[in-house]
């Protein structure tokens, strides 16, 4: 007997755990089962990731504002940290680990629904998930915050405010997490004492229980393939394995092993070639313009936002309710869902909503990247502009007001509605680019409307641009 | 009684131990002991936290500095000032408005307050597109209500602004 098995032995002589370790390892799993059935597997390695990579950050990051050679603390001790290519790498991974956090456990929800293996007896490991899954948003809402640049402070800032919009209690909820009326040190303290204490300790315990329960009442798709009596039986272990099953170990490991390979090594790659920056530090006036924009994640939010008529109560509705019931209908989805198939082909109406969601998600994300500013991706003059030339430029500059909604009547979606006008009337005057009012404004200069220079309150667009738009016109405005 | 599951007052069959009158106060009053203490304990960690955690009363805003009179003349276009609250810096747009004399916004947008800039006839906000006129009134939305204002008064020809009244 090998030291190992001695020391084995005098553990189950104490604990009998022989059988469960048994049970857990060389329990029966439908042979061939798909990649996307260890997903789960791939968030907790992210997890992991996340773990280490933050304690090794922790370490050297400062919670504080107080100024340091002239920056808050927090955001010297994260260019700190970047000064290094060691560290500005180890800051990488735990950057992107956060998207991939989220990417890789809502794909994970999104494979287990399509299963349905969220249904009986499933259904609290399901109801966990879901408090996960809010759990891994809470703390990429909090980490966000913690190096303090301009991105971060008023994503942050506007991520607070949403909460104010809680009837009767918003104020005083905003106010707690925030520690004042406003941002300030106390909430950098606040928000990182709640992403490396409050939330690590409640992930733990969930995925303990989450993983555990998936343990005990074994994989949805063995649970057909089993022999009706297999639970009555009394020995399990590597040699009760039923015709076309096998061992969880190795074969389920394996599969497991492979998609954390899979998933390490695109998360390595693209922290690599991808590494995050730093925008400047946190200026609580703005003085440069700077414009506010939430991390990918929260981008379907804020472009769903866009469509919210400006009543208080459409606000409450829109920010409060529509996220509290789409939370609580993912949470309730088992107990609400009486369709007891599993199969994807006898539940239309399940998977066409599941669908439809993930749709208006993607596309409310995809409107919301591209009406975001973008650093201008072409900086010389076109002379022969086309339309397609000038809505790259609207698409840069003009979005937010004219492409996502149309302010003043203005919509610079596509050529037909830029050609129409606003409410002031046309805005190009094909070959006179000097009676265009579309001209007139992004050049600040006075017009028979008194539309003030454009984009309203930000830098000017950048002169090429402005000439590519001026020769556009010049040649007629073509399509 | 075949099945005879233990129900809490009742002994199931055959044990000695009946249930007696004393028995069950005895049983009852640990239950509500262990409730009360567990509660008790719950509430005074949960008010420590509260009470630790709780943000500073708006009133706790002093009167702050921020110019001279003669900046903000009647007809004038809007200026951002610095001020602190807090312990955080913030900011306060200032200008002298004929019929109300002078004013100050908040800095932040009534929305979801991102910061808003003065653009030559209104204020503009560049996250979801909320427009306020001069006076601080909505002129597009989605913002659902006017500019936050701070208090402001002049005394020997000096400014100060203090905290949002309303
Ligand atoms: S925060 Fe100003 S419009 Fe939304």
């Amino acid at each position: 007997m090998s030291m190992l098995q001695r020391a084995w032995r005098w553990v189950d002589e104490r604990l009998h755990i022989e059988d469960d370790v048994n049970e857990a390892m060389y329990h029966p799993i439908p042979r061939g089962e798909s990649y996307a059935d260890f997903l789960g597997f791939a968030a907790v390695f992210v997890f992991i990731n996340q773990f280490i990579t933050g304690i090794l950050l922790a370490s050297s990051y400062a919670p504080s504002t107080a100024l340091q050679d002239g920056l808050p603390y927090a955001y010297w001790s994260v260019k700190h940290i970047m000064s290094t290519p060691w560290g500005h790498y180890l800051r990488s991974l735990h950057y992107w680990g956060a998207s991939f956090m989220v990417v890789v456990v809502f794909l994970h929800m999104l494979r287990v629904f399509y299963i349905g293996a969220y249904k009986k007896p499933r259904e609290i490991i399901w109801m966990i998930g879901t408090l996960l899954f809010v759990t891994v948003l809470a703390f990429a809402f909090t980490g966000y915050l913690l190096p303090w640049d301009q991105e971060a402070y008023w994503a942050t800032m506007v991520g607070t405010a949403m909460a104010g919009y809680t009837p009767w209690i918003g104020d005083w909820i905003t106010g707690i997490l925030r520690g004042g009326l406003f941002l300030s040190g106390a909430t950098v303290s606040r928000f990182f004492a709640i992403h490396v204490l409050v939330l690590p300790i409640t992930l733990i315990l969930l995925l303990l229980l989450h993983i555990g329960l998936v343990f005990k009442l074994g994989v949805t798709e063995a649970e057909k393939k089993l022999p009706k009596d297999y639970h009555q039986r009394h020995v399990k272990g590597r040699r009760d394995i039923p015709p076309g099953m096998v061992p969880f170990f190795p074969y389920g490991v394996f599969g497991m092993t492979m998609t954390v390979a899979l998933t390490a090594l695109i998360l390595f790659v693209v922290a690599y070639f991808y590494m995050p920056g730093l925008t400047d530090p946190a200026d609580p006036l703005n003085r440069e313009g700077y414009e506010p924009k939430p991390p990918w994640y929260f981008m379907f939010l804020y472009q769903f936002l866009k469509f919210v008529p400006g009543y208080y109560w459409a606000d409450v509705f829109a920010i409060i309710v529509v996220p509290a019931l789409a939370i609580a209908a993912l949470f309730f989805l088992p107990l609400y869902d009486k369709n007891p198939y599993r199969s994807p082909a006898r539940r239309p109406v399940g998977l066409a909503t599941m669908a439809s969601v993930v749709v208006v998600i993607v596309g409310l994300t995809y409107i919301g990247m591209s009406s975001t500013v973008k650093p201008p991706t072409s900086t010389e003059v076109k002379t022969n502009a086309t339309w397609s030339d000038v809505s790259a430029i609207f698409a840069n500059y003009c979005a937010t007001c004219h492409i996502a909604s149309n302010s003043g009547g203005l919509s610079l979606a596509s050529y037909e509605s830029t050609m129409k006008g606003g409410d002031a009337g046309p805005v190009i005057v094909p070959g006179k680019p000097e009676e265009s009012l579309l001209w007139l404004v992004i050049n600040g200069k006075p017009n028979k409307a008194n539309i003030p220079p454009m984009p309203l309150g930000q830098q000017p667009i950048p002169a090429n641009a402005i000439k590519t738009i001026e020769n556009w016109i010049k040649n007629g405005a073509p399509k | 009684m075949a099945e005879h599951r233990h129900s809490g007052d009742e002994a199931p069959e055959g044990w000695p131990e009946g249930d007696t009158p004393q028995e069950i106060s005895r049983r009852r009053f640990m239950t509500m002991a262990i409730g009360f203490v567990g509660g008790l304990l719950a509430l005074a960690y949960g008010g420590l936290g509260l009470r630790f955690l709780w943000p500073a009363s708006q009133k706790s805003i002093q009167w702050e500095e921020v110019g001279t009179s003669d900046e903000f003349k009647v007809g004038g276009q809007p200026v951002l000032k610095v001020t602190h609250n807090q312990g955080s810096e913030g900011g306060a747009w200032i200008v002298r408005l004929k019929e109300e004399g002078l004013v100050a916004y908040d800095m932040h947008c009534t929305h979801l307050q991102c910061p808003y800039t003065w653009a030559g006839t209104s204020f503009a906000c560049p996250c979801h597109g909320s427009q306020f006129d001069i006076h601080g009134n909505v002129t597009h939305p989605p913002a659902p209500r006017p500019l936050r204002r701070r208090a402001i008064k002049e005394e020997n020809g000096k400014v100060y602004v203090g905290g949002i009244i309303s």
